[in-house]
């Protein structure tokens, strides 16, 4: 293993918040850049708000890594409209990164099981 | 024209011309449906955010490009090193003061307080949020030389005279150039703060304290403990150039964490060999070489704007 790449995994084990909710955000159906916003502020709960900026600085880099792809571009009422889809990286990546959420949640529901009857024998 | 539009327009203009072409119109249609109904605050919030996307486009320093993912990379290390080297050489200098009962206690709250804002960036980085760092860096980094110049006036009751002065920002250098290496970093690939990156941070902290209280104690002097300093930064330089054309992120990473110091070192070393007055012009080097590097920095680049217009084909 390089230098590189323990520095990597040491400081990155994870995918970053926004591109999780940007893939997954696309995960079931192509969309336009406000649609993703609205999406994303769904997605979270309300509490990421993206601005139009942080969003695009993110799909040029999903763009760039070949994440994503521009599925058209159109003119809606006058506006031109550019919609972004997951390209396959995309989704195999988005599934890698759910197996590895899925994997931690369960780990963290077994433990939290193995501790609760304790608390509870505690205070019996 | 509402405030919006004028706002909109100043974002757009801060944009590469190949860009804005491409994107420009998408960009103006994502805004005003954002916009719609948020009031004159909210589109000048969604304004600001559009335009340090166009300046990160025109110096390279989005998340997609070398340079912003080497100041990502290297910032966990930078924020520790810059509380290291100013907030608490600060608060050493202010209690090195503090013995004249004359000094003004107002003047010495203030110091402290200041001295604060590195220590505080660096606690909310360890507690797992960027966003101190974020607002506290350039603050940080602009109070550092009034906070010499304070501390002098608090302990001598005097001004210092411009090359006093000049030797103190001399001083702040690795100070500034760290600091300026959070905000500087693209949002999105500073994320969560790992164990690891907690790590950095410390040994960062301990590295601008080590770098700093030596040359600091001794009334910003040579740092001849620290003369090899100079040689790995450039050493590194190399390593960088090498990795940089191979397109590696680490080497500039490692530089980008380590050439604040060697810089403050030099800047120092040269004015004191030349004399008095002579540290300003190590530091107007420093200054005409950044000047440099922003304006190679900020050119068009047309193979970028063309990789993204490749990208989404």
């Amino acid at each position: 293993m390089q230098f590189t790449d323990i520095y990597r995994r040491m400081t990155e084990r994870s995918m970053q918040e926004p591109t999780l909710l940007l893939l997954t955000a696309l995960a079931d159906a192509p969309r336009h850049g406000y649609a993703l916003i609205q999406e994303i502020a769904a997605i979270s709960g309300g509490r990421v708000r993206m601005r139009t900026g942080t969003l695009y600085g993110a799909l040029d880099r999903l763009l760039q890594q070949g994440l994503i792809r521009v599925e058209s571009e159109e003119v809606v009422d006058g506006r031109a409209r550019r919609t972004y889809a997951l390209a396959d990286a995309g989704r195999t990546a988005l599934a890698a990164e759910a197996d590895r959420l899925r994997a931690v949640v369960a780990e963290a529901d077994r433990r939290l099981t193995v501790i609760r009857p304790r608390i509870k024998g505690a205070f019996a | 024209m509402t405030i919006s539009d004028t706002a909109l327009r100043a974002a757009l203009r801060l944009y590469p011309a190949g860009y804005r072409r491409d994107r420009g119109e998408e960009l103006a249609a994502v805004f005003a449906d954002s916009t719609a109904g948020a009031g004159r605050a909210g589109a000048l919030r969604e304004a600001y955010d559009l335009g340090a996307y166009g300046l990160r486009l025109r110096t390279g320093l989005t998340s997609a490009g070398l340079p912003g993912r080497a100041l990502a990379m290297a910032a966990p290390f930078a924020v520790g090193a810059a509380a290291g080297h100013a907030g608490l050489v600060l608060v050493i200098t202010a209690f090195d003061g503090l013995p004249d009962p004359r000094a003004g206690g107002g003047t010495w709250l203030l110091l402290a307080l200041l001295s604060m804002l590195p220590v505080v960036a660096v606690l909310g980085v360890l507690s797992g949020s960027w966003k101190p760092a974020r607002m506290l860096a350039l603050p940080a980094v602009t109070v550092v030389p009034v906070v010499g110049v304070l501390g002098y006036w608090a302990a001598t009751r005097e001004m210092p005279n411009l090359s006093l002065f000049a030797r103190m920002s001399a001083f702040s250098v690795p100070s500034a150039l760290w600091g300026l290496t959070v905000p500087s970093a693209p949002a999105d690939l500073l994320g969560r703060v790992t164990w690891g990156r907690r790590l950095l941070v410390l040994a960062g902290f301990l590295f601008g304290v080590v770098q700093s209280v030596l040359p600091g104690r001794t009334y910003f002097g040579t740092a001849g403990v620290l003369a090899p300093l100079p040689l790995l930064a450039a050493a590194v330089a190399v390593v960088a150039y090498v990795g940089v054309r191979r397109g590696q992120v680490l080497p500039l990473a490692l530089l980008v964490a380590l050439a604040p110091s060697a810089l403050g070192i030099f800047v120092v070393a040269v004015g004191d060999a030349l004399g008095t007055g002579g540290i300003m012009l190590p530091f107007a080097l420093v200054v005409v070489a950044g000047v440099v590097v922003v304006l190679r920095l900020t050119r068009p680049k047309a193979s970028e704007v063309g990789g993204l217009s490749r990208a989404a084909e």
